[in-house]
């Protein structure tokens, strides 16, 4: 099969799934009457997604911007403690089961107290995004380092390797594509926290990011802009989880097969 | 140019399985010595306490200088062949072999004009920039070879390098092998169960009995020449029957009695 058929093969079935929801709903719609209020047509969705294109623009790069933020934050961290976590044994034992914390706390729980200690504003949501996604490069920076090959590792003990090489020639690289994966489920997180951060660290100023549009529309029941900026919501959560693929198929190109 | 070793009493216990019951054994600096003997019978544990990978319980292991001065093992300059070729799958044949230079903190110049050149005398040149999955076995096996010879060891360590490897392969590799030793000079120890590849590379065959393992033949190898050809002469199969028959005995007396013979 050439190229060009598998990206067709792969691309069109969920398009045309889209599609299909799309023409359902909005005859379903028409077909029982449904309020606008309850459940808008997607043509009414899309009509507010062009009389507003300007401002929902913004809007959106403003909720994209935080959410890579707190990617960033998290992606970086996220490597640095999992890292440190398997220098020592007694640091893994001790800390790492503590690290589910970010896992299990509830990111509403800990929102509100996120805006005590950073206020009302971008820094909170930021904070948010990168509370939830840190989990998973954590996890996956100490199952990676964990799996290294035993006989790699002997080769490098041999070679008098330090500890420090050990980690930038052997560790690090081998766990590479255990922390790939983690970065792609952070990416969607990243964009969950970011909006919950927005929810309650609603900041206004001259453009609102997406969570508080949603807020802010619930309240004047305008459902179709929900909808609308839930749609922007979630194509920045796809945009970031492309980019991260993209990146990662680039950095995987290596480990294709191992010998 | 090589390092000598030599080895007395060396005894090796895990746990309450003896594995090594007092080995003597001595390697001339720049000769090339094969170690033979049934699987698990503790050659491996030997050539590993050799290396300073792994220390014996009890026993007394000096590595000499040609000179006869004593060495430190980190001053010994030992590099080590295994099985498996052990290479980083991400990285090309060239910074590959440049590893241990680098852990060494060899300036990036210098190590990439050494790794060349390793990988050049291993006839590897025009795969060094592949990486690992891109070569065949014999390939790869190339490539550990010019890592564990980039840093011109005194002493080589080999643990059953060809094992894996079809014998075609091996037995060019073999001859590549020793021509390596005898130009450059090192010192080798090899593990291996093959009999005819100890015969073709050792200058001494030295043969252990089942565990624990005790040296019970050391065989002076003298040969006509070192190509391929000699592989169907008769000293060659002379070579290849002592140390048969001296494994064969072996295995039969240690085996419990009234339970058949050893079996090929």
């Amino acid at each position: 099969m050439s190229r060009a058929r598998t990206i067709v093969s792969l691309v069109l079935p969920p398009l045309a799934t889209v599609l299909i929801v799309i023409l359902a709903w909005e005859g379903a719609v028409s077909f029982f009457s449904v309020p606008g209020y309850l459940l808008p047509p997607p043509s009414r969705v899309a009509a507010a997604l062009w009389s507003d294109r300007v401002d929902l623009l913004w809007s959106t790069a403003r909720t994209a911007g935080a959410t890579a933020a707190g990617f960033a934050i998290a992606a970086t961290l996220g490597v640095t403690i999992g890292s440190t976590l398997s220098f020592s044994l007694l640091l893994e034992r001790g800390i790492y089961p503590l690290t589910l914390l970010f896992q299990m706390v509830p990111l509403v729980a800990i929102a509100p107290l996120l805006v005590i200690w950073l206020g009302n504003g971008p820094n909170t949501v930021i904070a948010a995004s990168a509370v939830v996604a840190i989990f998973p490069v954590i996890a996956n920076t100490v199952g990676g380092l964990r799996s290294t090959d035993p006989l790699l590792e002997e080769l490098f003990a041999i070679s008098g390797a330090t500890r420090w090489q050990r980690w930038t020639r052997l560790g690090l690289p081998s766990a590479v594509p255990s922390i790939v994966t983690g970065l792609r489920i952070a990416a969607g997180l990243a964009t969950i926290g970011a909006i919950v951060g927005e929810f309650v660290a609603g900041f206004g100023g001259d453009v609102a990011p997406l969570g508080i549009v949603i807020t802010a529309s619930l309240r004047e029941f305008r459902t179709e802009k929900v909808f609308a900026a839930v749609a922007l919501a979630s194509l920045v959560g796809f945009a970031l989880f492309g980019v991260v693929s993209a990146l990662s198929t680039l950095l995987l190109r290596r480990y294709d097969a191992s010998p | 140019m090589g390092v000598g070793v030599s080895v007395r009493d060396a005894r090796k216990q895990f746990g309450a399985v003896e594995v090594l019951a007092g080995i003597h054994l001595d390697v001339e600096p720049g000769s090339f010595v094969a170690l033979i003997g049934p699987s698990g019978c503790g050659k491996t544990t030997l050539l590993r306490a050799i290396g300073g990978v792994d220390a014996l319980t009890s026993g007394e292991l000096v590595l000499r200088a040609p000179s006869g001065k004593p060495l430190q093992s980190s001053e010994a300059e030992i590099a080590f062949c295994f099985q498996e070729p052990r290479l980083l799958p991400w990285r090309t044949v060239q910074h590959n072999v440049e590893l241990p230079l680098e852990l060494a903190g060899v300036s990036a110049a210098e190590r990439g004009d050494r790794a060349s050149d390793a990988i050049s005398r291993m006839r590897l040149s025009e795969a060094a920039d592949r990486t690992p999955a891109q070569l065949s076995g014999g390939m790869r096996m190339r490539a550990a070879m010019a890592r564990a010879l980039v840093t011109k060891p005194r002493l080589l360590l080999l643990d059953e390098p060809f094992g894996a490897l079809d014998e075609v392969t091996r037995y060019e590799l073999d001859e590549e092998l020793l021509t390596l030793q005898k130009s450059e000079g090192f010192t080798a120890i090899l593990v291996t169960h093959s009999l005819p590849e100890a015969v073709f590379l050792a200058d001494r065959v030295v043969v252990f009995s089942p565990r624990p393992a005790r040296l019970i033949l050391s065989e002076t190898i003298e040969l006509p020449s070192h190509d391929d050809s000699v592989r169907t002469s008769d000293a060659f199969n002379r070579h290849v029957r002592r140390v048969s028959d001296a494994l064969h005995q072996a295995i039969r007396e240690a085996m419990p009695t009234g339970n058949g013979g050893a079996t090929t």
